[in-house]
């Protein structure tokens, strides 16, 4: 193997490990992170709000405590928005939504990719083309 | 006084009656059960260039060591490399680890004799100095690594690589799967094994053992952090988090290619020493700032959520209990208090500095790696040519305009 061919096979090697996998492990985390955090905000918020709903039926029928159960319900509902805001402002969904679409971009990729062993100037030329824009753009 | 240090009398000797003599460790007043760091290194007098820069390095090494309360194993004489640590060791002020110097009796003498012979002195730092009956170096060479493991017990063993010729000692350190710390830029042994320009049973032992490498450019810290990995008190990397931290510090830098991966790419060990010397401390200034702005970008908005929930609750409240005047108090000082953090927010921008200190990291950690796919230089002068590039493009990347 010549020093060229030799350098080719390392660069490979270290791009597949460092930048190639490095950045995959990181799009999966974050796919599994925001979407663990968004179905549990939505399902956080969806449970204070049918609270607030169970709150103002009772103090419609409790008229005596009526302004508290009315406290009660506005309190469970401020919390509700409160977390869909939360929830809306980090943009969980479209996080955990451009995480899988980089990720599955990138997995597709590695299927026609270059190996340490088998590898030509104009595919790797090719293949970090297209992961550097994958990794740029998202797709 | 610091605790642990050797009296001016120098270490205290300790001679075996013959070399496969027992190695006892409280008999030798020796530590059991305690990390070991070995250290394998040049004997010869270090260039004044080198050693102003190992010096630091080794600074770190010694303070990490006390701090986990690890017994450095050394040849124990006053030269080369051990005459260096030796000088280490008075920067300890905490806690002096303890070292032991394992040395044949007929090369060295003690610092209450003169030497005849070509003696050499023992290093005056040490703890303990074992002394075996024998004529020649590699006598000791046995009792050093049965002295290891008389100390150790099951603790781990680490060997600190600086410079060095000594193949042998090498091979049997990793022959038990121990891992090595490799300070490179140090010549001799130390850069054959970070380049990879080795033969025989060493070539094969680098390749497959836990090899870690730090270049002595890159650092005090970076050592003290590679040899915390090795002893097991490395923090690991958790997740970002989703919820934000009032007081936040970025995570500590990690390389985007660790030093220990040169050994696995000889061909590419001066572009990765370059891009770490030139793109990787740029990068970690933006992934820093990026995860700091990031961080403040959502504390600010789960305040302002926060300060609108308080408003909101305690309006309900204040028509709950309509004679009682407190919680309008507090509707104003939640409102008020939203108000203030959504201009601060406002004012800050950090959302934007943010995205923007994102973008450009992710440009320089491109660009380090486009610097590995390029032509090896054929030159000296070419390589520089290269950094000099290199040095432009990351200027480049890090003031570029981004559109958020």
């Amino acid at each position: 193997m010549s020093d060229k061919q030799q350098r080719q096979a390392q660069f490979v090697e270290a791009y597949l490990r460092h930048r190639f996998q490095d950045r995959l492990d990181h799009f999966e985390r974050a796919r599994k992170r925001y979407s663990r955090a968004r179905t549990w905000t939505v399902a956080l918020a969806a449970a204070l709000f049918i609270a607030a709903a169970a709150a103002a039926a009772i103090g419609m029928a409790d008229g005596p405590r009526r302004a508290m159960w009315g406290f009660v319900a506005t309190a469970l509902a401020a919390l509700g928005t409160a977390m869909s805001l939360y929830e809306a402002t980090f943009g969980f969904r479209r996080l955990a939504r451009e995480s899988a679409t980089t990720s599955v971009a990138l997995q597709r990729l590695a299927v026609d990719g270059p190996t340490p062993d088998d590898v030509d100037d104009e595919r790797l030329v090719a293949f970090v083309t297209e992961v550097e824009s994958v990794l740029r753009y998202g797709r | 006084m610091v605790p642990g240090m050797p009296t001016a009398g120098g270490p205290t000797v300790k001679r075996l009656s013959q070399p496969d003599a027992d190695i006892k460790p409280k008999a030798l007043g020796l530590p059991r059960g305690r990390t070991v760091i070995s250290v394998f290194g040049s004997t010869q007098d270090i260039e004044t260039d080198l050693a102003a820069k190992l010096l630091p390095v080794l600074r770190s090494v010694v303070v990490t060591a006390a701090r986990n309360s690890a017994v450095f194993v050394t040849e124990g004489t006053d030269r080369g490399v051990v005459h260096l640590l030796g000088m280490a060791l008075q920067a300890c002020e905490q806690q002096w680890p303890v070292v032991v110097g394992v040395a044949p009796s007929s090369k060295v003498h003690d610092l209450t004799e003169t030497s005849t012979n070509g003696q050499v002195p023992l290093e005056p730092n040490h703890s303990v100095a074992v002394i075996v009956p024998g004529s020649e170096w590699t006598d000791a060479t046995p009792v050093l690594f049965r002295t290891i493991d008389a100390v150790r017990h099951k603790k781990p063993v680490v060997a600190l690589v600086v410079g060095g010729e000594n193949e042998q000692e090498v091979v049997d350190h990793l022959s038990g799967d121990n891992p090595l710390l490799v300070l490179a830029g140090t010549g001799g042994l130390a850069d054959r094994i970070a380049t990879g320009d080795l033969k025989g049973d060493l070539a094969v032992l680098v390749r497959s053992g836990k090899i870690f490498i730090v270049h002595v450019d890159e650092g005090a810290g970076k050592a003290a952090t590679a040899l915390e990995r090795l002893l097991g008190k490395e923090t690991p990397v958790r997740p970002p988090r989703i919820l934000p931290k009032v007081r936040y510090r970025a995570p500590e830098a990690r390389p985007l290619v660790d030093p220990g991966f040169v050994v696995a790419y000889p061909a590419l060990a001066d572009a990765i020493h370059d891009a770490n010397q030139v793109v990787a401390p740029a990068f970690q200034e933006l992934d820093a700032e990026a995860e700091v702005e990031q961080n403040r970008y959502r504390l600010t908005a789960v305040l302002a959520i926060a300060g609108g929930l308080t408003t909101t609750v305690f309006a309900g409240l204040q028509t709950w209990l309509k004679d009682t005047p407190w919680p309008g108090v507090l509707v104003v000082a939640g409102g008020a208090f939203a108000a203030a953090i959504t201009i601060v927010a406002r004012k800050r921008e950090s959302l934007d500095k943010y995205l923007t200190a994102r973008s450009r990291a992710e440009r320089l950690r491109a660009l380090y790696f486009a610097h590995l796919a390029s032509v090896a230089p054929a030159t000296e002068e070419e390589r520089q040519d290269k950094v000099a590039d290199l040095e432009a493009a990351v200027s480049n990347r890090k003031h570029e305009v981004v559109r958020t």
